[in-house]
């Protein structure tokens, strides 16, 4: 139990960040794609995980700790789904962040999400939304290990147990055997002269290492924002961004840890518009 | 964890002064976590633990309970673990603590007290640090370190707790002489003392050699802050200058409600140095109201008070400063009576 529970935030964030920037890079955004229809199938639809599925993971947050006050945690999963032309199963299901520290409810929730089969149809739905005029150009797709993996989608399920509130993100990737990349034109196709692109519209080649390289380029950084900057910020928010703790707002702590350049200890910062 | 550690996690009582620590110690497997948050280095403090309360709400104005220290639904039984940083707001909350645990009957043999040192940030801060720590928290430090400290943990001595205790009965005294005192010369074991004077000391208005009463050093800041130009106190405590910077300092150990409380005093007292008028949005705290400063209130800044009585009073512990009635002012000799 080395990991902290500000580390945890940091962490979640850049590996947030992955996702989004995947998402960006293929052209996706969660719940476009989400795969409705799929009745019976154990499969997220409508941005949100199954009951059953949900009622699972539950099960495995009674085996976590009961506080006598409220107390949250973040765990945050990445499933595989690999495809071949036949068949497509979850191969792997990792955990990418968590603030549970409790490996018992953390491998008892991947099984749970492991648990989730049969998604040939809504890869067919799939398949069928993205093969006429997809917007997803091949080489704007992000590369995993040697497969070409495309987020299809994130979804996100609220736990209660008693005080204990999980907060569970799943982000769906599939993964394909990669195919012959699509060579990319290497010449600026107006007369402008060559200008270094905006980190904003880098998008990962066919030879980049695809998860580091790809986080920067979709950072959304306001850039020249100081921590109080950032302050204000999250004060016009309101709330839950101004909750009071003890004489002091939530956005103060925020800024507390900004200042002194270390890991924000509420996870809530970054969405109070800390980064 | 040995079993003893895992069996003292889960019995013990916790008590914990920041909102971190509490998720830390349930993570850990504790089971009665205390959240002792109120930020006592600002605002007035009583002896009697049923009147300390009550004015503590009053203070900041609400009826939450951030601080369970004295609440009934507490069981309070033996071994009490209680788990402090560095920081002073947090070490000023662990003498008050002292206090109410022997109050209530448990012996000082029964009171686990983890000190947990200050961790310096490993990356460059934004800007300087005070010479005050008001933003360290327990939850800082690898769970190892918390377990091996609740492993090894052993009583105070009693001299060293009574000393605690000592220390909360001097720093809610209306006469701060003991206090101060101890501040000054320093007590063993309490290093918290020197730093949390520095802070403390910059709430009393100053009494110059040329005999010049100013405005505290907290006020002078304000009041260089503020100007013709309407502010909201948001805007104040993010003011881009050197004067901002400085205010922030401060600012990480009152919190900053304490702010627009402060501006709010101003506007309210007859001097009439600080005008206020109605911000855009009413419905948010910080932004409710906008702040200038007064032509009275430049002649404060930049020429000092005709009296006492022309600012308003500041609760500290179990003084006032700007009081008449206790007319406590810092100068060359410390704390004074004028």
């Amino acid at each position: 139990m080395t990991s902290r529970l500000g580390q945890h935030g940091r962490s979640k964030l850049a590996r947030r960040l992955l996702a989004v920037g995947l998402t960006m890079a293929t052209g996706y955004t969660s719940g476009v794609l989400t795969l409705g229809g799929c009745a019976g199938a154990s499969w997220p639809s409508d941005g949100k995980l199954p009951d059953r599925m949900v009622d699972k993971l539950t099960e495995c947050g009674k085996k976590g700790p009961t506080p006598l006050t409220s107390v949250s945690y973040d765990l945050a999963f990445m499933v595989h789904v690999a495809e071949d032309e036949r068949e497509a199963r979850v191969d792997e299901v990792t955990l990418m962040s968590s603030t549970l520290h409790i490996s018992e409810v953390e491998t008892c929730m991947a099984d749970a999400l492991y648990g989730m089969r049969t998604p040939l149809e809504a890869l067919a739905l799939r398949r069928r939304n993205l093969s006429p005029g997809s917007p997803v150009a091949p080489e704007t797709r992000a590369l995993l290990g040697q497969a070409q993996a495309v987020q299809l989608l994130e979804v996100m399920a609220l736990i209660v147990v008693g005080y204990a509130v999980y907060t569970v993100i799943v982000h769906v990737l599939v993964d394909k055997p990669r195919a012959k990349p699509r060579p990319r034109p290497v010449t600026a196709e107006t007369d402008e002269p060559l200008q270094p692109l905006p980190a904003a519209t880098v998008v990962p080649t066919a030879t980049a290492v695809p998860i580091v390289t790809a986080v920067p380029t979709v950072i959304p950084t306001p850039v020249g924002k100081s921590c109080t900057d950032m302050y204000v910020d999250c004060r016009e928010k309101g709330p839950p961004c101004d909750r009071k703790l003890g004489g002091k707002t939530m956005c103060a702590y925020c800024q507390d840890n900004c200042l002194a350049d270390e890991p924000y200890k509420f996870k809530q910062c970054t969405e109070c518009g800390f980064r | 964890m040995t079993m003893n550690t895992v069996r003292t996690m889960r019995s013990a009582t916790h008590i914990a002064f920041d909102p971190f620590t509490p998720d830390t110690l349930l993570r850990l497997g504790s089971t009665t976590v205390v959240q002792a948050l109120d930020r006592l280095v600002i605002g007035p403090c009583r002896p009697d633990p049923a009147e300390h309360a009550r004015v503590r709400l009053s203070w900041w104005h609400s009826t939450e309970g951030w601080d369970q220290l004295y609440s009934p639904d507490i069981r309070w039984e033996p071994p009490v673990v209680v788990w402090v940083s560095a920081s002073i707001v947090e070490r000023v909350n662990l003498w008050r603590v002292c206090d109410w645990l022997r109050r209530i009957g448990l012996a000082h043999q029964d009171v686990f007290v983890l000190d947990f040192e200050r961790i310096r940030p490993r990356g460059t801060p934004k800007e300087p640090l005070p010479p005050f720590d008001c933003t360290s928290s327990v939850s800082d430090h690898p769970d190892e370190i918390l377990l091996e400290r609740l492993a090894a943990a052993e009583p105070w001595p009693s001299a060293r707790y009574d000393r605690a205790v000592s220390l909360w009965d001097e720093y809610v005294d209306p006469d701060p002489s003991r206090f101060i005192q101890s501040c000054v010369q320093g007590v063993e074991g309490f290093s918290e003392l020197g730093p949390l004077w520095r802070f403390l000391s910059s709430l009393f208005p100053i009494k110059t050699d040329e005999g010049t009463l100013r405005l505290s050093r907290l006020d002078e800041l304000l009041f260089t802050i503020l100007s013709d130009q309407w502010l909201t106190p948001v805007a104040v405590l993010a003011h881009k200058s050197e004067a901002g910077v400085e205010l922030r300092q401060w600012l990480s150990c009152t919190g900053d409600l304490f702010l627009e409380d402060r501006l709010a005093q101003w506007a309210r007292h007859g001097s009439g140095a600080v005008a206020r008028a109605a911000g855009q949005r009413p419905d948010r705290e910080m932004v409710s109201s906008v702040y200038g400063l007064t032509d009275v209130g430049k002649r404060f800044r930049d020429s000092g008070l005709p009296q006492l009585s022309d600012a308003p009073a500041l609760p500290i512990g179990g003084i006032e400063a700007y009081a008449p009635s206790s007319p406590w002012v810092l100068a060359k000799g410390g704390l004074v009576r004028l």
